[in-house]
């Protein structure tokens, strides 16, 4: 079984704060971490790689620092890391990255599954699985939180939906993207994460001209949306006390939650 | 080619574990006096007890520095932990690499690093401490064993290890030397456990050896020259321990600088007043020096390897009182909630105190860097 | 190949080589010449002081859509009913429709379909594009974004509306990149922008640390997913029929690839707290295992989960998992209801990341108004059972 996860490196929004005075992003100090869904991600493919055989393939678009996602990847148990990376790849959007994404795995070949993080904790869009599958030509099913089965020829598996869950057989390739309650992700090894670290470790990285792209197709030019302006949301506290009987109080706060658009 | 710095990479990882599978249950292992067993099998499972050790047998084969960077970031969660670990990584593995058989390295350091066999380092004796020319520990030879006679105190995972490295002295030459005994042996009985003010997650007993009879081939170093060979292993062992009250001032100054800016009084943050800033100020200031001893004695190498017994011992003493300095202040930052089980600062400055005790009281440093002086040529 | 080297001004010189980062420009016969690693990124091209380097690549241009005229929403049906966000489509629908000019269809495939035709009217639909086949009861990726693509490319709509909900953000990246088209998702707020037309497309993202406005130039449809919940419904009166167009729809099994072995309904789900958009939680003030069933009832109509401080912790009324402050989770949903609660530093530690924070403590000077963007000063006991009353009968 020929698996490829795909791996974003974001910053831990966990760990970001906002200014209070100028209501910017504070991005001074916030860690790079892998995204968090994309280690499920990972998990995944180490476990069905434990029972069918086969190998991992990590590939990870970014800058140059992108590759402690790779390391650290390689610390987990993949067997082969890619780096795409190329200063014309920055500022793509979901299109040009599932384009980028997509010609990556062609050049790899050959591959039966792929495993995508639900969604990446910086944009939050879960876009680039459904577009990287449908890229690629073959079927997808999101929202992975249980793998029941996987053999050379299928998946079984329980996707979420709103209301509970379906399951769903799915011939291969295929490619899911898999949430947080799939598995418990491991950690890596520092022996392997050393290994990573050494000339000799299988970490390839890939520019647009190893994929065969133009300069015109990937990237911020490659983009068919734009982001016009980013704004801060107010985050002050308004510290409004309501008084007075039970009634009266609950009548104002469902009137205050009413005028905030906020139920 | 493009490839991560091995030590940045370690130290967020090894940081990322701790959060999540250290740091959450600290609190419940001091309160219980648990010795963690579980993180050492962690350790193992993660290939992190084979760090220093050489490929040949199964390890990584890497230098102080990595553990250095490691063990900082562990103390940060749990300084028993820390120790635990430091034991395995910069203590009794060591001498067993450089003055062992091959059998013997063959049969122990793959056990070390699969978890399988985790060592004590057997210093401490109840009537001299850890002071070596004194030691009362005695070993008999007769015929191909040694026969070991003595007790000692105070040593970290003593209920746990399955090899101890007991540092003792030789009837036949009188000289000071070590050698390895196994818990298996005939006549070693685990004595009582130690109740301490803090690191109580040491797992620290008494050991008491009756006509132990240890097989010549468990020798490690007898005769003219071990003392000295000892006491350049200890200058590595130092740079460890440096290390972990790194970690712990670390974790206590960061700790005081979040709270300090969450805290308020009379609508201000604590930050605001000139007072706390000036205390932070040193804190920072002690840290940042503690630090640059610190790595600077895990990089130095002079010693075949090991960094020389000045500065070894100056980042040691320096960082292990800088230690209790920072929880201190960090402790009155936190005002009566810093007094409180609930909030981590009084494990802090309890775990502080004690890494001026743990592997010999600094004091004793404090002579060998006189010693050292008084003998330097101006 | 869109750059490429004039012969007979090569000088063969080779700065070229040197400049190009791919290894794209080699000389052969002492020509330059240019091989297939070229992006053409043009690097080359300031470098040739010959001028021999030409290029026929254009600048982007931003093409001219004004024929795109529609504005179309996902009508997102389970079991023959509407998900609720398909109305708030409908809703922003009519906003957007009124601005341009130009009007509002719905698409709705299924088995059965005909009882969603007169509600799409009544909240919006100028048309409604039907498709209905066996294969198309149950939402499948493939077959969806097979039939839903066709009907793109058939009318050419200007926007097109997904509702951000597990099935729309399935399908629209999906479809998006069939059409190839650009997809903004799970928008919070869309508007006109009033010099172009262009559909300014605005959401959170960074954990909702930071908004971003995003527009979509150069492809049609303009394609976005909609946050479920921020829109609102609207109602209006029905003046004609709507206008129905029926789709034919022809689907294998075969070419739909997934085949759904069982649908299982669980109701709510149980979240993890550091996931969860709503939190109530319960402190001191609580008193019982009793009042802590109050607060439950309360997370319930709100659709969210159960929290506690240390002391309901200790006390028993909360599981240990839910802790919250210093020593337990710290949270981050968009509602953060703190109750009898006084708000002990270690406790606002662990809230202080929160959307909104209402507490409700009988004591005013309790800190926890403090950080509270609103205070309900009274009972817990009679207030969140009244409030959960007033939120269920909505």
């Amino acid at each position: 079984m020929q698996i490829v996860v795909t791996i974003k490196q974001v910053p831990d929004t966990a760990e970001i704060r906002i200014d209070p005075k100028t209501g910017n992003l504070i991005r001074e100090g916030v860690e790079s971490i892998i995204n968090p869904d994309d280690r499920h991600a990972i998990e995944a493919a180490l476990q069905i790689r434990e029972k069918l055989g086969g190998s991992v393939t990590g590939i990870c678009m970014g800058p140059p620092q992108a590759i402690d996602a790779i390391s650290e990847a390689l610390g987990l148990g993949i067997d082969k890391g890619i780096l795409l990376m190329d200063n014309y790849f920055a500022g793509a959007d979901t299109w040009a990255t599932s384009f980028t994404l997509g010609r990556a795995v062609e050049k790899i070949g050959d591959c039966d599954l792929i495993i995508c993080g639900h969604q990446a904790i910086d944009g939050d869009t879960a876009q680039v699985g459904p577009q990287l599958a449908e890229y690629l030509n073959i079927p997808q099913i999101t929202y992975v939180k249980d793998i029941e089965e996987a053999t050379d020829k299928k998946i079984v598996v329980k996707c979420m939906t709103d209301k509970g869950y379906e399951r769903i057989e799915c011939p291969l390739p295929a490619l899911i993207t898999v949430m947080r309650q799939l598995n418990e992700p491991r950690f890596p090894r520092f022996d392997w994460l050393i290994n990573a670290c050494r000339e000799k470790a299988p970490i390839e990285t890939w520019n647009a001209a190893d994929l065969g792209v133009k300069a015109s197709q990937v990237g911020l030019q490659g983009s068919l949306t734009n982001v016009i302006n980013t704004f801060s949301p107010k985050f002050e506290r308004r510290g409004e006390i309501l008084e007075g009987t039970a009634e009266k109080t609950v009548k104002d706060f469902m009137k205050i939650l009413e005028e905030n658009k906020l139920i | 080619m493009l490839r991560s710095n091995v030590e940045e990479l370690l130290k967020q990882c090894t940081s990322r574990f701790v959060k999540s599978q250290i740091m959450p249950q600290a609190r419940k292992w001091d309160e219980n006096k648990q010795y963690p067993l579980e993180n050492m099998k962690k350790f193992a499972e993660l290939g992190l007890l084979g760090l220093r050790i050489p490929k040949k047998y199964g390890g990584s084969g890497r230098g102080l520095l990595d553990a250095v960077i490691v063990l900082e970031q562990i103390a940060k969660a749990d300084a028993s932990t820390a120790v635990n670990l430091h034991v395995q990584l910069n203590a009794s593995p060591l001498f067993v690499m450089l003055y062992s058989g091959e059998e013997v390295k063959r049969k122990l350091l793959p056990a070390l690093v699969s978890g399988k066999a985790l060592f004590s380092m057997a210093q401490t004796e109840p009537e001299v401490g850890s002071n070596l020319t004194e030691l009362r520990t005695l070993a008999r030879v007769e015929g191909s064993y040694y026969v070991v006679n003595g007790t000692k105190t105070m040593i970290t995972m003593g209920s746990i290890a399955h090899v101890h490295l007991v540092y003792l002295r030789f009837d036949d030459d009188n000289s000071i030397g070590c050698l390895l005994l196994e818990k298996e042996t005939k006549g070693f009985s685990v004595g009582k456990s130690e109740n301490f003010l803090g690191l109580r997650g040491l797992g620290s007993t008494e050991l008491v050896f009756q006509d132990c009879r240890v097989p010549k081939e468990n020798l490690l170093l007898k005769g003219p020259g071990s003392l000295r060979k000892m006491l350049t292993l200890f200058n590595g062992t130092r740079v460890g321990l440096a290390s972990i009250s790194l970690g712990i001032a670390g974790a206590a100054f960061e700790e005081a600088l979040k709270y300090s800016k969450l805290r308020t009084i009379s609508g201000k943050p604590l930050i605001a007043f000139q007072g706390l800033q000036w205390k932070l100020a040193d804190m920072a200031i002690t840290l940042e020096a503690m630090k640059h001893l610190v790595y600077s004695a895990a990089k130095d190498t002079k010693l075949n390897g090991f960094p020389d017994q000045f500065t070894s011992s100056a980042a040691r003493i320096f960082s292990s009182e800088g230690a209790i300095k920072i929880a201190n202040t960090a402790l009155d930052i936190f005002g009566g909630y810093g007094y409180s089980k609930e909030f981590p600062m009084e494990r802090y400055l309890r775990e502080a105190k004690g890494m001026t005790f743990v592997g010999g009281t600094i004091d004793v440093l404090r002579n060998a860097i006189g010693s050292y002086l008084s003998k330097k040529n101006m | 190949m869109s750059i490429w080297i004039q012969q007979e001004l090569c000088n063969g010189c080779g700065i070229c080589v040197k400049i190009c980062p791919y290894g794209a420009v080699e000389i052969i016969d002492t020509k330059a010449g240019i091989n297939d690693r070229c992006i053409e990124c043009a690097a080359c091209l300031a470098s040739c002081k010959e001028k021999a380097i030409l290029t026929d690549a254009k600048e982007k241009i931003v093409p001219d859509f004004s024929d795109r005229k529609g504005i179309w929403v996902f009508a997102e049906q389970r079991n023959g009913a509407l998900n609720p966000v398909t109305l708030e489509l409908l809703g922003i629908g009519q906003i957007l429709s009124r601005k341009l000019n130009q009007e509002l269809s719905a698409v709705v495939l299924g088995d059965v379909v005909d009882d969603l035709i007169d509600p799409l009217a009544e909240f919006g639909a100028d048309n409604i594009y039907v498709a209905i086949h066996p294969s198309l009861q149950h939402y499948r990726t493939i077959a969806y974004t097979s039939i839903i693509s066709q009907l793109v490319k058939e009318h050419e709509p200007n926007i097109f509306l997904i509702g951000a909900t597990h099935t729309g953000r399935d399908l629209a990246p999906r479809l998006s990149r069939r059409l190839g088209v650009g997809l903004t998702a799970d928008c919070t707020e869309l508007t006109i922008d009033p010099e172009h037309g262009d559909l300014l497309q605005t959401r959170p993202a960074f954990g909702g640390n930071l908004m971003a406005t995003i527009v979509n130039r150069y492809s049609r449809p303009q394609m976005a997913t909609v946050r479920p919940g921020v829109m609102q419904q609207v109602k209006r009166q029905v003046t004609r029929d709507p206008r129905k167009i029926v789709k034919p729809v022809s689907l294998t099994e075969e070419e739909i690839l997934t085949k759904i072995l069982e649908i299982v309904d669980e109701g709510t789900q149980k979240v993890h707290l550091n996931q969860a958009k709503v939190i109530v939680t319960g402190g001191r003030g609580v008193g019982s295992l009793e009042g802590m069933k109050r607060l439950e009832s309360l997370a319930l109509a709100l659709g969210g989960e159960v929290g506690g401080t240390r002391v309901a912790v200790e006390e028993g009324w909360v599981p240990v998992d839910r802790q919250i402050g210093q020593t337990g989770q710290t949270v981050r949903p968009e509602f953060y209801f703190a109750c009898g609660i006084s708000g002990a530093i270690q406790h606002r530690a662990g809230i202080l990341g929160s959307r909104y924070i209402v507490a409700i403590n009988k004591d005013p000077m309790a800190p926890i108004f403090k950080v509270a963007d609103w205070g309900i000063l009274g009972d817990l006991h009679e207030v969140v059972p009244l409030l959960t009353e007033k939120l269920r009968q909505r």
